[in-house]
């Protein structure tokens, strides 16, 4: 029997409290364990059986999962796993998914990947729960629970979106069909996308359909928004009436866009989305109090990035995650190279579950003069200049180790270039102690080289 | 089972509003909603595309688009999973071109559909050789600029037309593209593409003009649209 059921307080059959959409959302730590030991300890056989990477890391490490009867053996002796090793495996094994696949290629329906900042993208593997494709299902390790963005019904059910909303939808199509999640919970999803013509249409379509999410905002996207305020004195407050909740993802949001957003009406409306170790991706709750792990889907770790020791309790670190119901291509101790502050503190919300803050990637930070310095700790710095106010920049990355701060950063109109550059020095040193050696580009060019809703925050030349 | 307030799986009325895209027409861009009925019939339509390719269960393909378009591959997403057609998905700007380059190189592919003229340009500026690259492809479908460009480096390629919200497909010899008759009426108005819905849809177009001209020809008792 499912420990969730079988240990809550509440009888399977009872209504779940209205705010939470699954009850296992506020179930006590010590169950909420239990049913990840119950899950990890089967998804390690299933895993070691199906996947190559796996079996190979195990077995080069002289573990087996027989060796591994607790979470406390799985933190004692399972070996890590990370990008670096995956994309070794795929190229040694000519094996595109890298030795992570658990289901035979035939059983695959569709495959969505990661930006690939870094390299060829990360591929993200589904398979669906019906052949036609209109039950909007894909079925995990675990009955009842859905594989693909797992987390993201409950999360938009914690904002208040409910069955018949509109939910207006930004996304890239190589994630995969996201408006399929938004279907699960019986909301209409409007299609859009992130390129500039269709800022028109979001204006529109939200006078029209009166939509109840944005699903999701970004920088450069905000920074069109504001156009259309300023040039053609659209209202954005009357815009965005009705939303209960505009998601904001691809990168941090930078304090002038918060109040920017903030000014058209949207206080206590904004809500963050980041990644979750490459397994799913975490939101904020109504408390807007961190991104909440959804920990009977995975099993977070805390890992300091230079050593690879484990860090015991809440802190900072490296987020570390091992997949509890993927059954088609699950990463199991897999250090995601962004770095977290983790709390398992109460939140407010009522739900038991961890949550964390990212601080940034461990891939991202430079050292210079002795000084850590990461995209976020200049990022107001570079909107406090007016003529460079939406935070388009990037930090040149040659390695860890630089001899100055070298940064391009984006500008709009056609402002006096000298003048600029002198206030962004002055405005960087303040906020971080260092003189910036800085190039400026127009806007235009910056939005060229990423997916329309980013761009990557640092740059190897 | 956890308990949950899911409704699971939500049900909407065959004819109700289940998702809503847009369309791009002449007089410019209009909302697009689509029933769960229309989705099923344009996804019956879609399985008839792949046939008509030659593709096979287990034959994986490589489907290029923006987000903003998937009201129109969403019938062809549906199809490929009726079909066990695994796809993998790309965007269609220039600033995708390494995820379409890493597909391409890295997976037996089957086929392509929506290769984009920037997708093609840069993939053609990294150097690679179009004869060798798509040439162990049972398909490539193309937009029709990045059709005639692949035809002129002697690799066959379909050519995808996007007549508002609709996909019609014109095979590499010829003789105009089929799109489906049973859904949607084309016509050429004063030389222009234009549109009608021919069932009863959510969102009902009559003689929308597209802004591609060309002309309807009657081939083998069929409609076909020849772009001009």
């Amino acid at each position: 029997m499912d420990p969730s059921t079988s240990q809550t307080p509440s009888p399977p059959t009872a209504v779940v409290e209205p705010r939470f959409l699954d009850a296992v959302e506020t179930l006590p730590r010590p169950q909420l364990r239990a049913l990840q030991e119950q899950r990890l300890l089967r998804m390690l056989r299933y895993a070691y059986e199906r996947s190559a990477l796996l079996r190979n890391n195990w077995q080069a490490a002289g573990v087996r999962p027989d060796d591994i009867r607790s979470i406390d053996d799985f933190k004692r002796l399972a070996p890590f796993t990370d990008k670096d090793q995956i994309r070794a495996f795929r190229d040694e094994h000519d094996d595109p998914f890298g030795g992570l696949l658990c289901i035979p290629p035939e059983e695959i329906s569709f495959i969505a990947s990661s930006s690939g900042t870094t390299g060829d993208p990360t591929l993200f593997t589904w398979r669906w729960g019906s052949s036609d494709g209109m039950d909007p299902q894909c079925p995990g390790i675990e009955a009842g629970t859905s594989n693909f963005w797992p987390n993201t019904p409950r999360d938009l059910w914690q904002m208040g979106v409910r069955a018949g909303d509109y939910v207006v939808l930004l996304a890239n199509r190589i994630r995969g069909p996201v408006f399929r999640v938004l279907e699960r919970l019986g909301t209409i999803p409007i299609l859009l996308s992130y390129h500039p013509d269709d800022t028109h249409a979001f204006v529109e379509m939200s006078r029209r359909y009166r939509p109840a999410v944005l699903f999701t905002a970004s920088n450069p996207f905000i920074y069109q928004l504001e156009l259309l305020e300023r040039d053609h004195g659209v209202d954005m407050r009357e815009v965005f009436t009705s939303y209960k909740a505009v998601m904001f993802a691809g990168e941090p949001m930078g304090p002038r866009n918060r109040r920017l957003l903030e000014g058209w009406g949207l206080i206590g409306r904004i809500y963050n989305q980041t990644a979750f170790g490459d397994i799913a991706v975490a939101h904020e709750c109504r408390e807007h109090e961190g991104m909440h792990a959804h920990e009977d889907f995975a099993l977070v770790e805390l890992v300091d990035p230079q050593t690879g020791a484990l860090i015991e309790g809440d802190g900072v670190g490296e987020l570390c995650v091992t997949s509890l119901i993927n059954d088609v291509d699950p990463l199991i101790r897999y250090r995601s190279g962004d770095m977290i502050r983790l709390t398992t503190e109460p939140c407010a919300c009522g739900r038991s579950s961890a949550r964390f803050w990212t601080v940034g990637r461990s891939g991202d930070e430079v050292v210079v003069d002795g000084r850590t310095v990461l995209p976020m700790d200049v990022w107001a710095a570079v909107e406090n200049v007016d003529d460079t106010s939406a935070g388009l920049f990037q930090v040149i990355r040659t390695g860890r180790h630089m001899p100055a701060l070298r940064m391009r950063v984006g500008y709009g109109g056609t402002p006096d270039l000298a003048a600029v550059q002198a206030q962004l020095v002055e405005s960087v040193q303040r906020a971080v102690g260092l003189i910036a050696e800085i190039e400026l580009v127009p806007y235009s060019e910056l939005l060229k080289i990423g997916p329309r809703n980013k761009i990557p925050r640092t740059a190897k030349q | 089972m956890i308990p949950t307030n899911h409704a699971t799986p939500l049900k909407a009325p065959a004819g109700a509003p289940w998702i809503v895209g847009v369309a791009h027409f002449a007089c410019g861009t209009l909302p697009y909603p689509l029933s769960r009925r229309d989705i099923e019939r344009d996804s019956a339509w879609a399985v008839t595309v792949y046939e008509r390719l030659g593709l096979q269960a287990g034959q994986m393909i490589h489907l290029i688009g923006d987000g903003a378009e998937e009201v129109s591959w969403w019938p062809f997403e549906n199809a490929a999973m009726r079909l066990h057609i695994p796809w993998i998905q790309a965007e269609s700007g220039a600033f995708d071109t390494s995820r379409t380059d890493m597909v391409i190189r890295r997976f037996k592919l089957q086929a392509i559909l929506g290769l984009s003229t920037p997708v093609l340009d840069a993939l053609l500026a990294l150097g690679r050789d179009p004869r060798q690259f798509f040439g162990g492809l049972r398909a490539v479908v193309a937009a029709p600029a990045a059709a005639r460009k692949l035809a002129a480096l002697s690799v066959p390629a379909w050519t995808l037309l996007q007549i508002g919200p609709v996909f019609a497909f014109e095979p590499p010899a010829g003789g105009g593209a089929r799109y489906d008759e049973s859904e949607w009426r084309v016509d050429a108005i004063d030389g222009e593409l234009a549109l009608s819905s021919v069932n009863a849809r959510a969102a009902p177009f009559a003689k929308l003009r597209s802004g591609l001209r060309g002309r309807v020809e009657i081939v083998d008792s069929e409609r076909r649209v020849f772009l001009e």
